[in-house]
């Protein structure tokens, strides 16, 4: 049986690092737990937001996060990327790297999307021998997160969690479960999220992930831009209890409120671990603002200083 | 190129390989026309040879959405998401065009250069230079010649330099010419010396004041555009902000030839001799420049043979 996490540490209640929040962790050095930054921010960074990432690896666990390595891409890895990708983990000495299956673009072009692909027998070795070939690289093991996504393909024959599965299997890679992803993409593709986390192979998820999404009414949108759904929170709460616990991170990116809203979201985690304790009251609906549409994660732009 | 045709009902629908699905996606919800319109597209049928109305071969429906419906929500966000970022790249340019032309920039933009970088920070690279390929040429009007392009052009290209500035390779923590060192040297030595520029110098021509109007904009005063007239002016990188120095003309002309290696005699020289001035005059405003470079750290170190 793998070892539970791949070994990797449960490093606690962990926030996105987000350049908006900078000056305030540096005064202040909150006492959050851990930070996740998303890779491709800083991988290029020879300005203040390299500088400000070194001086906070100096205080607290970083894991990093990307959005560009697009694993399910028919394009040829680009290992200038991956090199990037290892010597910035090197750097501030990330505690893991994570992507998603996902892919981002092909023929050369980036759409800066999370794109989904068919999940197949095709696709599958296709993804495994990208992954094996990316751990091989990083020399470590990757995490995979589950992405939310609007679209399903007539050409698909294996569910998401059971294509997670047999990566993690066959790979020996770890997961990234994100719970509102989950719930996102149970709703957009009319599914079961407590049947999706039925399957999930817990013992290899590392790290969970927490975010507020958008919902359209007809469909939800992945928006990051507001708290935690109480329906998410309860998926948390049965992911918490099959894993024992596990890192776990608020990823907030639009509508960013000041760090202490963000770091008191992700700290209402505390209320969904332990299954002795009493449930908080789950509202019926999901109570995010309904609007037309939205722009889905990831977006991520660094505003210059100037004098 | 070879056309892959729509599977007819009883064959599977994994007659698609995945790079064909991959670029058929990618021309669908990055086409300028919308879903329906980049199904229909030359680009998308080349790879898979469906209809607006065989679409649920290959993205299935759900409950409460259509196909096109769902393959909209990336459809929306490729742009939206794009254009966001642009405007956060160029807020000047978004003031002086205004949002929504700025956006009709953007949107052109963004089909004559699509990303291809892993990172957003490149994603305005070009942008400078579309304005250039699509300038609409000088308009005439009662008042005479209407050369606002130029105008945006210059904007656009200051914008784009700051942001590099702030992000690129910079000199934090390392020493830096001073100007005692240079006066401490002979003149000699001095003279076939080499400057050697921080790698966050950029030194710039403009033919619209545009470091001035940005100075106004980022103090909320509204700025309109303003009238033709040159403006000279470095940008530089310390403690990780980007700092702005308007420059002479002689000044930017002697710095030019600085930082293309030539050694400082030889570039001195060379604008002296283009200009009408006496040399009490030049050495006076020579020394005065060399002090403020050297203040604000536009040299790592002097080379000298």
């Amino acid at each position: 049986m793998a070892e539970a996490r791949l070994g990797y540490p449960n490093l606690g209640l962990g926030v996105g690092l987000r350049t908006v929040h900078f000056p305030h962790i540096l005064k202040h050095g909150p006492g959050v737990d851990w930070f996740e930054i998303i890779s491709e921010n800083f991988m290029d960074s020879g300005g203040r937001p390299r500088y400000t990432l070194d001086q906070i690896a100096e205080r607290y666990p970083i894991v990093m996060h990307g959005v560009s390595l697009s694993i399910g891409s028919t394009d040829p890895l680009d290992f200038e990327y991956l090199k990037k990708l290892k010597k910035l983990a090197e750097d501030v000495s990330a505690c893991w790297i994570s992507d998603h299956l996902c892919w981002t673009g092909v023929a050369g072009r980036n759409t800066h999307d999370l794109l989904p692909i068919p999940l197949n027998e095709s696709t599958f070795a296709h993804v495994r021998e990208r992954m094996r070939v990316v751990q091989d690289y990083l020399q470590q093991p990757l995490l995979l997160e589950n992405p939310s996504s609007y679209v399903t393909f007539a050409d698909s024959t294996i569910p998401e969690w059971e294509f997670l599965g047999r990566l993690v299997e066959e790979t020996q890679c770890g997961l990234l479960l994100d719970v509102n992803n989950i719930y996102v993409s149970s709703v957009n593709h009319d599914f079961d999220p407590y049947e999706y986390l039925e399957h999930v192979p817990f013992e290899s998820v590392v790290q969970c992930h927490l975010a507020g999404h958008t919902n359209c009414s007809t469909h939800l949108i992945d928006t990051h831009d507001s708290e935690v759904i109480d329906r998410v929170w309860e998926l948390y709460r049965v992911a918490h209890q099959r894993t024992g616990g596990i890192a776990t991170l608020l990823e907030w990116d639009a509508n960013i409120p000041p760090f202490e809203v963000v770091h008191a979201e992700v700290l209402k985690a505390k209320q969904y671990m332990g299954s002795h304790l009493p449930e908080t009251k789950s509202s019926e609906s999901d109570r995010s603002a309904t609007q037309k549409s939205a722009v889905p994660h990831p977006l991520h732009y660094v505003a210059p200083e100037v004098q | 190129m070879e056309k892959q045709t729509a599977p007819s009902d009883n064959q599977l629908a994994s007659a698609f390989d995945l790079r064909r699905l991959q670029k058929w996606m990618q021309a669908v919800i990055s086409h300028s026309g919308g879903i329906e319109t980049g199904i229909e597209s030359e680009e998308a049928r080349q790879e898979i040879d469906v209809s607006v109305g065989e679409v649920e071969r290959i993205i299935e429906r759900s409950n409460n959405l259509t196909s096109i419906e769902r393959l909209g929500v990336y459809g929306n966000a490729y742009y939206a998401r794009l254009m966001e970022c642009l405007r956060e790249s160029f807020p000047a340019l978004v003031h002086a065009l205004g949002e929504e032309v700025f956006d009709e920039f953007s949107f052109g933009y963004l089909q004559q250069y699509p990303s291809n970088n892993y990172s957003l920070c490149h994603l305005g690279n070009s942008f400078a230079k579309h304005l250039e390929q699509t300038r609409p040429d000088a308009q005439q009007s009662e008042a005479g010649t209407v050369d606002w392009p130029d105008f945006l052009i210059d904007l656009a290209t200051f914008e784009w330099n700051i942001e590099q500035v702030f992000d690129g390779p910079g000199v934090e923590g390392q020493s830096l010419l001073d100007g005692e060192q240079l006066q401490t040297m002979s003149q000699e030595r001095w003279a076939n010396g080499i400057l050697e520029p921080v790698p966050c110098l950029r030194i710039l021509a403009f033919r619209f004041p545009v470091n001035d109007y940005f100075t106004r904009f980022r103090e909320g005063k509204q700025p309109e555009i303003p009238a033709p007239g040159e403006q000279f002016v470095a940008l530089t990188r310390r403690h990780y902000v980007v700092w702005r120095f308007e420059l002479e003309q002689l000044e930017y002309e002697l710095l030019q030839r600085i930082m293309q290696g030539e050694t400082i005699g030889e570039s001195i020289q060379a604008v002296a001799d283009g200009i009408d001035t006496q040399q009490e005059e030049l050495a006076g405003r020579l020394a005065s420049w060399f002090q403020k470079w050297a203040e604000a750290g536009f040299f790592q170190a002097i080379k000298t043979s």
